[in-house]
Protein backbone atom coordinates (compact mmCIF):
# COMPACT_ATOMS: atom_id res chain seq x y z
CA UNK A 1 0.00 0.00 0.00
CA UNK A 2 1.41 3.54 -1.16
CA UNK A 3 1.74 6.09 1.77
CA UNK A 4 -1.65 8.25 0.75
CA UNK A 5 -3.36 5.13 0.10
CA UNK A 6 -3.18 4.62 3.86
CA UNK A 7 -4.61 7.26 4.53
CA UNK A 8 -7.86 6.76 1.86
CA UNK A 9 -10.32 5.69 4.41
CA UNK A 10 -9.47 8.15 6.81
CA UNK A 11 -8.59 11.69 5.15
CA UNK A 12 -11.83 14.05 4.21
CA UNK A 13 -9.96 16.54 2.25
CA UNK A 14 -6.63 16.46 0.43
CA UNK A 15 -4.47 19.55 -0.68
CA UNK A 16 -0.94 19.70 -2.67
CA UNK A 17 1.19 21.08 -0.71
CA UNK A 18 4.98 22.29 -2.75
CA UNK A 19 3.79 19.87 -5.11
CA UNK A 20 2.84 16.53 -2.85
CA UNK A 21 -0.37 15.26 -2.56
CA UNK A 22 -1.60 14.69 1.53
CA UNK A 23 -4.74 14.95 3.72
CA UNK A 24 -5.57 18.73 4.63
CA UNK A 25 -8.04 17.27 6.81
CA UNK A 26 -9.11 14.10 8.76
CA UNK A 27 -12.22 15.97 10.90
CA UNK A 28 -13.70 18.97 11.52
CA UNK A 29 -10.71 22.01 11.58
CA UNK A 30 -12.04 22.79 15.40
CA UNK A 31 -11.85 19.43 16.46
CA UNK A 32 -7.88 18.96 14.73
CA UNK A 33 -6.89 22.28 16.55
CA UNK A 34 -8.53 21.56 19.61
CA UNK A 35 -6.54 17.72 19.59
CA UNK A 36 -3.30 19.84 19.00
CA UNK A 37 -4.18 22.24 21.95
CA UNK A 38 -5.37 20.12 24.53
CA UNK A 39 -3.89 16.42 23.81
CA UNK A 40 -2.07 14.64 21.25
CA UNK A 41 -2.11 14.45 17.68
CA UNK A 42 0.15 13.08 14.57
CA UNK A 43 0.35 14.46 11.14
CA UNK A 44 1.98 13.83 7.92
CA UNK A 45 4.80 16.14 7.21
CA UNK A 46 5.71 15.18 3.62
CA UNK A 47 5.68 18.37 1.75
CA UNK A 48 8.77 19.06 3.70
CA UNK A 49 12.12 18.77 1.13
CA UNK A 50 14.30 16.45 3.44
CA UNK A 51 18.18 16.66 2.28
CA UNK A 52 21.13 15.11 3.23
CA UNK A 53 24.06 17.71 2.08
CA UNK A 54 27.29 15.73 2.71
CA UNK A 55 30.88 15.64 1.09
CA UNK A 56 34.10 17.46 1.82
CA UNK A 57 33.01 20.75 1.24
CA UNK A 58 29.17 20.46 2.67
CA UNK A 59 30.11 23.41 5.21
CA UNK A 60 31.25 25.83 2.82
CA UNK A 61 28.89 25.29 0.69
CA UNK A 62 25.77 25.80 2.94
CA UNK A 63 27.84 28.54 4.71
CA UNK A 64 27.63 30.37 1.38
CA UNK A 65 24.37 30.00 0.53
CA UNK A 66 22.72 30.32 4.19
CA UNK A 67 21.80 33.62 5.33
CA UNK A 68 22.71 32.37 8.86
CA UNK A 69 25.72 31.98 11.21
CA UNK A 70 26.30 28.19 10.16
CA UNK A 71 28.23 27.33 13.24
CA UNK A 72 26.25 24.29 14.27
CA UNK A 73 27.13 21.33 17.32
CA UNK A 74 26.05 17.75 16.44
CA UNK A 75 23.02 17.45 16.75
CA UNK A 76 21.71 21.37 16.63
CA UNK A 77 19.30 22.69 14.78
CA UNK A 78 19.14 26.57 13.22
CA UNK A 79 16.06 28.02 11.87
CA UNK A 80 17.19 30.15 8.67
CA UNK A 81 15.69 31.01 5.34
CA UNK A 82 16.90 31.30 1.84
CA UNK A 83 16.27 34.62 0.61
CA UNK A 84 16.88 35.85 -3.18
CA UNK A 85 19.41 38.29 -4.09
CA UNK A 86 16.75 40.90 -3.22
CA UNK A 87 16.20 39.97 0.20
CA UNK A 88 12.50 38.04 -0.80
CA UNK A 89 11.96 35.03 1.08
CA UNK A 90 12.14 32.04 -0.78
CA UNK A 91 12.40 29.18 1.68
CA UNK A 92 11.59 28.23 5.30
CA UNK A 93 14.49 26.54 6.12
CA UNK A 94 15.85 24.11 9.18
CA UNK A 95 19.81 23.04 9.14
CA UNK A 96 20.93 20.32 11.31
CA UNK A 97 24.56 19.24 11.60
CA UNK A 98 24.76 15.54 11.33
CA UNK A 99 28.47 14.69 12.67
CA UNK A 100 29.60 17.07 9.68
CA UNK A 101 26.96 16.48 7.22
CA UNK A 102 23.96 18.36 7.14
CA UNK A 103 20.20 17.90 7.06
CA UNK A 104 18.04 20.27 4.85
CA UNK A 105 14.30 20.49 6.41
CA UNK A 106 12.96 23.31 3.96
CA UNK A 107 8.87 24.76 3.62
CA UNK A 108 8.30 26.68 0.24
CA UNK A 109 9.45 25.09 -2.72
CA UNK A 110 8.67 21.31 -4.20
CA UNK A 111 12.21 18.56 -3.97
CA UNK A 112 12.68 18.83 -7.53
CA UNK A 113 13.19 22.71 -7.57
CA UNK A 114 15.41 22.89 -4.89
CA UNK A 115 17.43 20.53 -5.93
CA UNK A 116 17.92 22.61 -9.19
CA UNK A 117 18.39 25.86 -7.00
CA UNK A 118 21.11 24.41 -5.18
CA UNK A 119 22.83 22.42 -7.63
CA UNK A 120 23.36 25.90 -9.30
CA UNK A 121 25.03 27.15 -6.35
CA UNK A 122 27.18 24.24 -6.31
CA UNK A 123 30.90 25.15 -7.81
CA UNK A 124 32.92 22.86 -9.91
CA UNK A 125 35.53 22.38 -7.80
CA UNK A 126 33.23 21.52 -4.72
CA UNK A 127 32.57 18.34 -3.12
CA UNK A 128 29.03 18.42 -2.43
CA UNK A 129 26.99 15.72 -2.40
CA UNK A 130 22.83 16.46 -2.41
CA UNK A 131 20.92 13.04 -1.30
CA UNK A 132 17.15 13.43 -1.90
CA UNK A 133 15.41 12.11 1.28
CA UNK A 134 11.55 12.00 0.05
CA UNK A 135 12.88 9.37 -1.99
CA UNK A 136 13.78 6.90 0.84
CA UNK A 137 11.59 8.64 4.52
CA UNK A 138 8.68 9.68 5.67
CA UNK A 139 8.41 12.27 8.11
CA UNK A 140 5.60 12.01 10.65
CA UNK A 141 4.60 14.79 13.24
CA UNK A 142 3.43 14.19 17.23
CA UNK A 143 2.76 17.38 18.57
CA UNK A 144 0.69 18.43 21.97
CA UNK A 145 1.22 19.23 24.99
CA UNK A 146 0.97 15.90 25.92
CA UNK A 147 3.21 14.69 22.74
CA UNK A 148 6.12 14.18 24.78
CA UNK A 149 4.01 11.59 27.27
CA UNK A 150 3.53 9.21 23.80
CA UNK A 151 7.02 9.86 22.51
CA UNK A 152 8.51 9.17 26.13
CA UNK A 153 5.86 5.65 25.99
CA UNK A 154 7.76 4.42 22.83
CA UNK A 155 11.11 6.01 22.81
CA UNK A 156 11.90 5.88 26.67
CA UNK A 157 11.95 8.44 29.40
CA UNK A 158 15.20 9.84 28.50
CA UNK A 159 13.55 12.17 25.29
CA UNK A 160 11.23 14.01 28.20
CA UNK A 161 14.51 16.09 28.55
CA UNK A 162 15.30 16.41 24.80
CA UNK A 163 15.82 20.21 23.93
CA UNK A 164 14.14 21.96 21.07
CA UNK A 165 15.65 22.41 18.12
CA UNK A 166 17.94 19.32 18.45
CA UNK A 167 17.65 16.24 16.75
CA UNK A 168 18.96 12.18 17.58
CA UNK A 169 19.03 8.93 15.72
CA UNK A 170 17.27 6.36 17.71
CA UNK A 171 19.40 3.05 18.59
CA UNK A 172 16.65 0.99 19.28
CA UNK A 173 14.45 2.16 16.17
CA UNK A 174 15.48 3.28 12.65
CA UNK A 175 13.84 6.81 13.41
CA UNK A 176 15.94 10.47 13.81
CA UNK A 177 13.65 12.32 15.69
CA UNK A 178 13.31 16.32 15.52
CA UNK A 179 12.79 18.22 18.62
CA UNK A 180 10.81 20.88 16.35
CA UNK A 181 7.35 22.12 15.48
CA UNK A 182 5.30 25.37 14.91
CA UNK A 183 1.81 25.02 16.75
CA UNK A 184 3.69 26.28 20.47
CA UNK A 185 2.89 23.24 21.51
CA UNK A 186 5.33 20.42 22.51
CA UNK A 187 6.61 18.80 19.01
CA UNK A 188 8.43 16.30 17.18
CA UNK A 189 9.09 15.23 13.94
CA UNK A 190 9.79 12.03 13.11
CA UNK A 191 12.05 10.89 10.12
CA UNK A 192 11.06 7.15 9.31
CA UNK A 193 12.18 5.05 6.83
CA UNK A 194 9.21 4.45 4.00
CA UNK A 195 9.01 0.90 4.62
CA UNK A 196 8.17 1.80 8.35
CA UNK A 197 6.42 4.63 7.95
CA UNK A 198 2.79 3.14 8.28
CA UNK A 199 3.75 1.04 11.42
CA UNK A 200 5.18 3.83 13.05
CA UNK A 201 1.95 5.91 12.14
CA UNK A 202 -0.38 3.50 13.46
CA UNK A 203 1.48 2.71 16.22
CA UNK A 204 1.30 6.18 17.44
CA UNK A 205 -2.51 5.95 17.06
CA UNK A 206 -2.71 2.72 19.02
CA UNK A 207 -0.19 3.67 21.72
CA UNK A 208 -1.78 7.37 21.99
CA UNK A 209 -5.24 6.16 22.32
CA UNK A 210 -4.97 6.43 26.36
CA UNK A 211 -3.67 10.13 25.30
CA UNK A 212 -7.04 10.92 22.91
CA UNK A 213 -4.75 11.40 19.96
CA UNK A 214 -6.00 11.60 16.86
CA UNK A 215 -5.07 12.52 13.21
CA UNK A 216 -4.49 15.69 11.68
CA UNK A 217 -4.14 17.10 8.69
CA UNK A 218 -2.30 19.93 7.27
CA UNK A 219 -5.21 22.83 8.05
CA UNK A 220 -4.71 22.53 11.66
CA UNK A 221 -0.92 22.74 11.52
CA UNK A 222 -1.11 25.55 9.10
CA UNK A 223 -3.74 27.03 11.51
CA UNK A 224 -1.99 26.36 14.47
CA UNK A 225 1.09 27.78 13.31
CA UNK A 226 -0.54 31.17 12.67
CA UNK A 227 -2.11 31.30 15.82
CA UNK A 228 1.15 31.07 17.72
CA UNK A 229 3.04 33.72 15.26
CA UNK A 230 5.56 30.81 13.44
CA UNK A 231 6.33 32.16 9.96
CA UNK A 232 4.42 30.89 7.16
CA UNK A 233 6.25 30.51 3.81
CA UNK A 234 3.00 30.19 1.94
CA UNK A 235 1.57 33.30 3.14
CA UNK A 236 3.29 36.23 4.59
CA UNK A 237 6.19 34.72 3.03
CA UNK A 238 4.83 35.42 -0.40
CA UNK A 239 4.44 39.37 0.56
CA UNK A 240 6.84 41.59 -1.45
CA UNK A 241 9.10 41.98 1.79
CA UNK A 242 12.30 40.87 3.74
CA UNK A 243 13.00 39.33 6.85
CA UNK A 244 13.65 42.96 8.38
CA UNK A 245 9.47 43.42 7.61
CA UNK A 246 8.61 40.20 8.82
CA UNK A 247 10.67 39.94 12.15
CA UNK A 248 13.21 37.72 11.02
CA UNK A 249 16.24 39.04 11.62
CA UNK A 250 16.58 36.81 14.27
CA UNK A 251 17.46 34.15 11.33
CA UNK A 252 20.02 35.94 8.93
CA UNK A 253 23.57 37.42 10.25
CA UNK A 254 24.80 40.95 9.17
CA UNK A 255 28.12 39.38 9.35
CA UNK A 256 28.41 37.81 5.79
CA UNK A 257 27.91 37.15 2.78
CA UNK A 258 25.01 35.46 1.28
CA UNK A 259 22.43 35.74 -1.68
CA UNK A 260 20.23 38.66 -0.59
CA UNK A 261 23.08 39.82 2.07
CA UNK A 262 23.94 42.90 0.02
CA UNK A 263 19.82 44.01 -0.28
CA UNK A 264 19.08 42.97 3.60
CA UNK A 265 21.90 45.22 4.39
CA UNK A 266 20.93 47.99 2.20
CA UNK A 267 17.61 47.97 3.83
CA UNK A 268 19.07 47.81 7.51
CA UNK A 269 20.99 50.84 6.47
CA UNK A 270 18.20 52.73 5.33
CA UNK A 271 15.59 51.43 7.30
CA UNK A 272 12.18 49.39 7.16
CA UNK A 273 8.96 51.72 6.05
CA UNK A 274 6.04 48.82 7.64
CA UNK A 275 6.81 46.09 9.87
CA UNK A 276 4.04 42.79 10.43
CA UNK A 277 2.31 43.08 13.21
CA UNK A 278 -0.37 40.90 15.44
CA UNK A 279 -4.20 41.94 14.92
CA UNK A 280 -6.72 41.05 16.44
CA UNK A 281 -10.91 41.71 16.26
CA UNK A 282 -14.22 40.49 17.09
CA UNK A 283 -15.49 41.38 13.58
CA UNK A 284 -14.01 39.45 10.67
CA UNK A 285 -11.68 41.46 8.62
CA UNK A 286 -9.66 39.77 5.23
CA UNK A 287 -6.52 40.82 3.36
CA UNK A 288 -6.40 43.74 1.69
CA UNK A 289 -8.57 45.46 4.35
CA UNK A 290 -6.93 48.96 5.50
CA UNK A 291 -6.18 49.63 9.06
CA UNK A 292 -6.32 53.67 10.54
CA UNK A 293 -5.62 55.85 13.30
CA UNK A 294 -8.13 59.00 12.96
CA UNK A 295 -8.49 59.21 9.73
CA UNK A 296 -4.80 58.91 8.34
CA UNK A 297 -3.74 55.18 6.77
CA UNK A 298 -1.57 53.51 8.96
CA UNK A 299 -1.36 49.90 7.60
CA UNK A 300 -2.87 46.62 5.21
CA UNK A 301 -3.75 43.35 6.54
CA UNK A 302 -2.03 40.77 4.80
CA UNK A 303 -3.58 37.57 6.31
CA UNK A 304 -6.68 36.72 8.27
CA UNK A 305 -8.66 33.81 9.81
CA UNK A 306 -11.04 33.18 13.18
CA UNK A 307 -9.28 31.18 16.09
CA UNK A 308 -10.75 28.68 17.12
CA UNK A 309 -9.05 28.82 20.71
CA UNK A 310 -9.81 32.30 21.06
CA UNK A 311 -13.00 33.01 19.43
CA UNK A 312 -12.03 36.27 17.89
CA UNK A 313 -10.35 37.27 14.32
CA UNK A 314 -6.63 37.37 14.60
CA UNK A 315 -4.48 38.22 11.38
CA UNK A 316 -1.29 40.16 10.18
CA UNK A 317 -0.98 43.55 9.10
CA UNK A 318 1.73 45.51 7.07
CA UNK A 319 1.75 48.49 9.72
CA UNK A 320 3.76 51.70 9.68
CA UNK A 321 7.18 51.13 11.80
CA UNK A 322 5.66 53.90 13.66
CA UNK A 323 2.57 52.45 14.60
CA UNK A 324 3.80 48.71 14.57
CA UNK A 325 3.44 48.03 18.36
CA UNK A 326 1.24 45.83 20.52
CA UNK A 327 -2.02 47.40 22.65
CA UNK A 328 -2.66 49.83 20.34
CA UNK A 329 -6.28 50.40 18.32
CA UNK A 330 -6.91 51.13 14.93
CA UNK A 331 -10.27 51.22 12.80
CA UNK A 332 -10.88 48.54 9.97
CA UNK A 333 -12.00 49.89 6.56
CA UNK A 334 -12.72 47.33 4.03
CA UNK A 335 -14.71 47.49 0.08
CA UNK A 336 -17.93 48.39 2.35
CA UNK A 337 -16.48 51.30 4.61
CA UNK A 338 -15.36 51.61 7.97
CA UNK A 339 -15.92 48.80 10.15
CA UNK A 340 -15.20 47.35 13.53
CA UNK A 341 -11.48 48.32 15.30
CA UNK A 342 -8.97 45.72 16.14
CA UNK A 343 -5.84 45.46 18.45
CA UNK A 344 -2.58 45.06 17.83
CA UNK A 345 -0.91 42.35 20.30
CA UNK A 346 1.93 40.73 21.26
CA UNK A 347 2.79 37.61 19.85
CA UNK A 348 1.59 35.01 19.83
CA UNK A 349 -2.11 35.35 19.85
CA UNK A 350 -2.11 32.00 21.78
CA UNK A 351 -0.83 31.14 25.24
CA UNK A 352 -0.04 27.58 24.83
CA UNK A 353 -1.16 24.73 27.43
CA UNK A 354 2.53 22.97 26.85
CA UNK A 355 3.74 26.29 28.51
CA UNK A 356 1.67 25.57 32.26
CA UNK A 357 2.54 21.69 31.69
CA UNK A 358 5.20 20.59 34.04
CA UNK A 359 6.78 17.05 32.20
CA UNK A 360 8.37 15.80 35.30
CA UNK A 361 4.73 16.35 37.69
CA UNK A 362 1.99 16.51 35.32
CA UNK A 363 0.04 13.23 33.54
CA UNK A 364 -2.41 13.18 30.55
CA UNK A 365 -3.88 10.07 32.44
CA UNK A 366 -4.31 13.00 35.75
CA UNK A 367 -7.38 15.18 34.67
CA UNK A 368 -6.38 17.52 37.47
CA UNK A 369 -3.16 18.54 35.98
CA UNK A 370 -4.32 18.66 32.94
CA UNK A 371 -7.13 20.74 33.75
CA UNK A 372 -4.95 22.91 36.30
CA UNK A 373 -2.57 23.93 32.84
CA UNK A 374 -5.36 24.63 30.75
CA UNK A 375 -7.21 26.89 33.84
CA UNK A 376 -3.66 28.83 33.95
CA UNK A 377 -3.68 29.05 30.09
CA UNK A 378 -7.10 30.91 30.50
CA UNK A 379 -6.50 32.80 33.42
CA UNK A 380 -3.44 34.58 30.80
CA UNK A 381 -6.23 35.20 28.37
CA UNK A 382 -8.62 36.47 30.25
CA UNK A 383 -6.31 39.31 31.18
CA UNK A 384 -5.55 40.01 27.63
CA UNK A 385 -8.70 40.21 26.98
CA UNK A 386 -9.71 42.67 30.53
CA UNK A 387 -6.92 45.13 28.89
CA UNK A 388 -8.26 45.14 25.48
CA UNK A 389 -11.50 46.40 27.09
CA UNK A 390 -9.87 49.15 28.79
CA UNK A 391 -8.52 50.35 25.28
CA UNK A 392 -11.93 50.06 23.99
CA UNK A 393 -13.12 52.20 26.52
CA UNK A 394 -10.48 54.50 25.93
CA UNK A 395 -11.85 54.97 22.54
CA UNK A 396 -15.81 55.10 23.60
CA UNK A 397 -14.74 57.61 26.49
CA UNK B 1 -0.83 65.50 14.51
CA UNK B 2 -0.04 63.72 17.39
CA UNK B 3 -3.36 61.13 18.11
CA UNK B 4 -3.60 59.01 21.62
CA UNK B 5 -2.47 55.47 19.85
CA UNK B 6 0.62 57.94 18.25
CA UNK B 7 1.39 58.64 22.00
CA UNK B 8 0.92 55.45 23.03
CA UNK B 9 3.22 54.14 20.60
CA UNK B 10 5.98 56.48 21.36
CA UNK B 11 5.67 55.17 24.79
CA UNK B 12 5.91 51.87 23.71
CA UNK B 13 8.86 52.46 21.36
CA UNK B 14 10.72 54.10 23.85
CA UNK B 15 10.49 51.11 26.34
CA UNK B 16 11.61 48.90 23.60
CA UNK B 17 14.49 50.84 22.56
CA UNK B 18 15.74 50.93 26.51
CA UNK B 19 14.52 47.34 26.30
CA UNK B 20 17.07 46.58 23.38
CA UNK B 21 19.86 48.67 24.89
CA UNK B 22 18.94 46.70 28.25
CA UNK B 23 19.57 43.29 26.33
CA UNK B 24 22.86 44.13 24.37
CA UNK B 25 24.78 46.00 27.78
CA UNK B 26 23.88 43.24 30.62
CA UNK B 27 23.05 40.48 28.64
CA UNK B 28 25.85 40.72 26.69
CA UNK B 29 23.86 39.64 23.36
CA UNK B 30 26.14 40.17 20.06
CA UNK B 31 23.27 42.10 18.30
CA UNK B 32 22.83 45.42 16.94
CA UNK B 33 19.83 47.18 19.17
CA UNK B 34 17.77 47.79 15.95
CA UNK B 35 18.69 43.96 15.03
CA UNK B 36 16.01 42.69 17.96
CA UNK B 37 12.60 42.51 16.09
CA UNK B 38 9.83 43.11 18.95
CA UNK B 39 8.26 39.98 18.47
CA UNK B 40 11.58 37.84 18.63
CA UNK B 41 11.41 35.09 20.82
CA UNK B 42 13.89 35.72 23.78
CA UNK B 43 14.59 32.25 24.66
CA UNK B 44 15.02 28.78 22.83
CA UNK B 45 15.04 28.73 19.52
CA UNK B 46 15.22 32.87 19.15
CA UNK B 47 17.75 35.14 20.58
CA UNK B 48 18.85 31.98 22.74
CA UNK B 49 18.75 33.49 26.15
CA UNK B 50 18.32 30.56 29.21
CA UNK B 51 16.70 30.72 32.64
CA UNK B 52 19.94 32.07 34.18
CA UNK B 53 19.46 35.49 31.68
CA UNK B 54 16.06 35.22 32.55
CA UNK B 55 16.28 35.78 36.51
CA UNK B 56 19.18 38.80 34.88
CA UNK B 57 16.94 40.14 32.70
CA UNK B 58 13.97 40.54 35.46
CA UNK B 59 16.09 42.40 37.70
CA UNK B 60 17.95 44.42 35.23
CA UNK B 61 14.28 45.40 34.36
CA UNK B 62 12.82 46.47 38.01
CA UNK B 63 15.53 48.48 38.30
CA UNK B 64 15.58 50.55 34.84
CA UNK B 65 12.04 50.88 34.99
CA UNK B 66 11.54 51.60 39.00
CA UNK B 67 8.49 48.32 38.19
CA UNK B 68 8.02 46.00 41.06
CA UNK B 69 7.73 42.20 39.60
CA UNK B 70 7.41 40.81 42.91
CA UNK B 71 4.22 42.88 43.82
CA UNK B 72 2.14 40.80 41.19
CA UNK B 73 0.54 38.03 42.85
CA UNK B 74 1.43 35.20 41.08
CA UNK B 75 4.78 36.19 41.83
CA UNK B 76 4.13 37.18 45.75
CA UNK B 77 2.98 33.27 46.69
CA UNK B 78 7.12 32.43 45.75
CA UNK B 79 8.12 35.58 47.79
CA UNK B 80 6.62 34.96 51.23
CA UNK B 81 9.43 37.37 52.57
CA UNK B 82 7.41 40.30 51.01
CA UNK B 83 10.76 41.35 49.45
CA UNK B 84 10.15 45.07 47.47
CA UNK B 85 11.82 43.58 44.22
CA UNK B 86 12.86 40.78 43.09
CA UNK B 87 16.62 42.26 43.29
CA UNK B 88 16.62 43.01 46.86
CA UNK B 89 15.82 39.32 46.95
CA UNK B 90 18.31 38.27 45.20
CA UNK B 91 20.75 40.10 47.08
CA UNK B 92 19.79 39.25 50.48
CA UNK B 93 20.00 35.32 50.22
CA UNK B 94 22.07 33.03 48.28
CA UNK B 95 18.95 30.50 49.16
CA UNK B 96 16.39 33.11 46.91
CA UNK B 97 18.54 33.54 44.36
CA UNK B 98 18.15 29.75 43.33
CA UNK B 99 14.80 29.13 44.48
CA UNK B 100 12.94 31.81 44.64
CA UNK B 101 14.30 34.07 42.12
CA UNK B 102 13.86 30.64 39.81
CA UNK B 103 10.09 30.05 40.86
CA UNK B 104 9.78 34.04 39.88
CA UNK B 105 11.47 33.46 36.47
CA UNK B 106 9.20 30.67 35.49
CA UNK B 107 6.22 32.42 36.65
CA UNK B 108 7.04 35.63 34.67
CA UNK B 109 8.52 33.70 31.56
CA UNK B 110 5.63 33.99 29.89
CA UNK B 111 5.74 37.51 30.07
CA UNK B 112 9.24 37.43 28.79
CA UNK B 113 8.88 36.10 25.22
CA UNK B 114 9.32 38.51 23.77
CA UNK B 115 9.69 42.77 23.46
CA UNK B 116 6.60 43.74 22.74
CA UNK B 117 4.87 40.78 25.46
CA UNK B 118 7.71 42.40 27.88
CA UNK B 119 6.33 46.21 27.23
CA UNK B 120 2.78 45.07 28.06
CA UNK B 121 4.13 43.67 31.21
CA UNK B 122 6.10 46.70 32.18
CA UNK B 123 2.88 49.30 31.31
CA UNK B 124 0.67 47.07 33.43
CA UNK B 125 2.52 46.90 36.67
CA UNK B 126 3.33 50.62 36.10
CA UNK B 127 -0.20 50.86 36.14
CA UNK B 128 -1.57 48.73 38.81
CA UNK B 129 1.35 50.53 41.07
CA UNK B 130 0.20 53.53 39.88
CA UNK B 131 -3.42 53.06 40.86
CA UNK B 132 -2.26 51.12 44.22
Amino acid sequence: MTWNAHFSQTASEWVNVDGVELPASFSELSEEVHAIRNRVAVSDRSFVCMLRIQGEDAYDFLDELCPCDMYLRDGEIRHTLLLSEEGRTLLELYIANDDDEYIWLSEGMPVADVLAHLQSYIKEDMDVELVDLNETHQLIAVYGPFAWELMAELEGPQIIGFPYSTFYHSEESELTLFRLGKTGEFGYDLLVPVGAAQALWDKLLEVGKVFDCVPVGFRALEYCAMENFFFDIRHEGREPVTPLELQLQWRVSYEKDYPGSAALKDLREKGIARRVTLIESEASFYPEDLLFDEGTLVGEVIRSMYSHTLGTYIGLALIDVACAHSGLLFRLWSDTGFGEYCWSCSAPFVDNVSLFVNVQKHSYRDPEAVEASRVRASLERQRKVEERVRLLESIDG
Amino acid sequence: MTTPMRQKAIERQKIIDDLRQLLVDNLYLQLAPQDIDPDTTLFGSGLGLDSVDAIELIVSVESRFQVRFSKQPEVQEVNPKGFGTLSEAIHSDEQIETKEARQVEQNLRIHLRNLNALTDLILFVRRTQTEA
